[in-house]
């Protein structure tokens, strides 16, 4: 084997190796104890660095072993200029999975409408969201009121993929226009990229406008 | 052999016993002697001096141990409240104990033991436990009656696989639970997937 394509294979594993060994938290806060069993817990001021995120609460909880994180009380995750208010946080570092729950959780989820365009705020209301921190994907259950561009939606369930630019919403789904114009679904495709729309099992009255 | 002869080897013979035994008894008694202090208290001793150790106990149990090579005794620290105190220096070791078991390993530049509360201010110490976590600071004391060692100055250190630094810290040795107080600062190494 060329000696150029040895030394490139063992960049490329020195750089995964020192990206994987990167995995590391940061944790401030005014008062820490550490129990039996390797658990911790955080009380006031409590911020979390992890990666791109920083989360702010007032209280905590971490299980060494396990590898999770609960944040309670006034809990804020913020990434990029993504916001994430709640109650309640859960969050297995292992995985890089988080729930969001604890009242109604506010979320502000900014997406490119076309590349290099300018960035549009998804706000949305929930009982919980459940974040894939790898994929970027979030999901909102519970009685969701999500608001974008001139489009204003309830439905039981959001699912935004960021991968694919693409907002889905399930179950009782309710969609209100700026220009007044509804409809009901029991599933929505919303590309939040082009604004395209799919509306299945759609219901709507539309007033018609002419000459009699 | 005339009994003359056999006379005087009886008493040679009983000579170097006597000699012997006198000096094993001077041996043992200079290598391992206890000092009995505050004789008035419950307890009938605090701590025990020997083959350069310090020792302290409670009801019967180990509770630490230093090994160390001065002790200082000044005069003018007799009237204090909390006791005499006793300047320990050139200290090899220390060790605080659980059921007979070392859980802590400590060095310090210097140690001051108070012979009335019993308690030991630990000066330039770093504890370790033998899992490999350790903790530094210019400052703790280990208070015998609350069962705890408390740095009111700045600790650093390493817990698993947390590296840590606050203000201050009190480790409550009957729970096993450590509280860090005071801008508490923590970098947590993830597992490698």
């Amino acid at each position: 084997m060329p000696r150029k394509v040895i030394c490139l294979i063992l960049l490329l594993l020195l750089i995964a190796g020192s990206a994987a060994a990167d995995r590391r938290v940061f944790v401030t806060a005014e008062t820490t104890r550490y129990l039996e069993d390797g658990v911790i817990l955080f009380e006031g001021g409590v911020e979390i660095r992890y990666e791109e995120m920083i989360i702010n609460a007032l209280e905590g909880e971490y299980l060494e072993e396990e590898e999770e994180l609960t944040l309670e009380i006034d809990v804020v995750a913020v990434q990029d200029k993504n916001q994430v208010k709640s109650q309640k946080m859960w969050m297995d570092l292992a995985e890089e999975y988080i729930i969001f729950s604890g009242g109604r959780v506010e979320t502000l989820f900014y997406f490119e409408q076309e590349e290099g365009g300018e960035e549009m705020p998804v706000e949305m209301w929930s009982d919980t969201l459940e974040m894939w921190e790898q994929t970027g994907d979030i999901l909102a259950k519970g009685d969701v009121e999500a608001f974008y561009d001139d489009m204003e939606m309830e439905a039981d369930e959001v699912l935004i993929e960021e991968e694919k630019d693409l907002l889905t919403a399930t179950g009782n789904v309710y969609v209100l226009r700026d220009d007044g114009s509804w409809f009901r679904a029991e599933k929505v495709e919303y590309n939040l990229e082009d604004g395209t729309l799919v509306a299945y099992k759609m219901e709507s009255e539309f007033e018609l406008r002419g000459s009699p | 052999m005339t009994y003359f002869k056999r006379k005087w080897l009886i008493i040679l013979v009983a000579g170097i016993v006597l000699a012997l035994g006198a000096g094993a008894y001077w041996y043992f008694q200079s290598r391992d002697f206890v000092l009995p202090v505050g004789e008035d208290e419950e307890i009938h001793f605090h701590f025990r001096l020997g083959g350069n150790e310090v020792v302290g106990w409670s009801r019967g149990e180990m509770l630490w141990r230093i090994k160390v090579q001065t002790i200082i005794d000044p005069e003018e620290e007799r009237d204090r409240a909390n006791g005499e105190k006793l300047i320990l220096q050139d200290i090899e070791e220390g060790y605080f104990y659980r059921e007979g078991e070392v859980y802590i390993t400590f060095t310090v530049d210097e140690a001051h033991y108070f012979t009335r509360t019993e308690d030991l201010q630990l000066f330039g110490v770093r504890l370790e436990r033998p899992g490999g976590d350790w903790l530094k600071s210019d400052e703790m004391t280990y208070s015998k009656a609350d069962e705890t060692l408390h740095s009111p100055v700045k600790v650093i250190g390493k817990m698993g696989r947390t590296d840590i630094e606050a203000e201050q810290m009190t480790a409550l040795l009957d729970r096993e639970e450590i509280i860090f107080d005071g801008g508490v600062k923590m970098i947590h190494q993830l597992e490698v997937e």
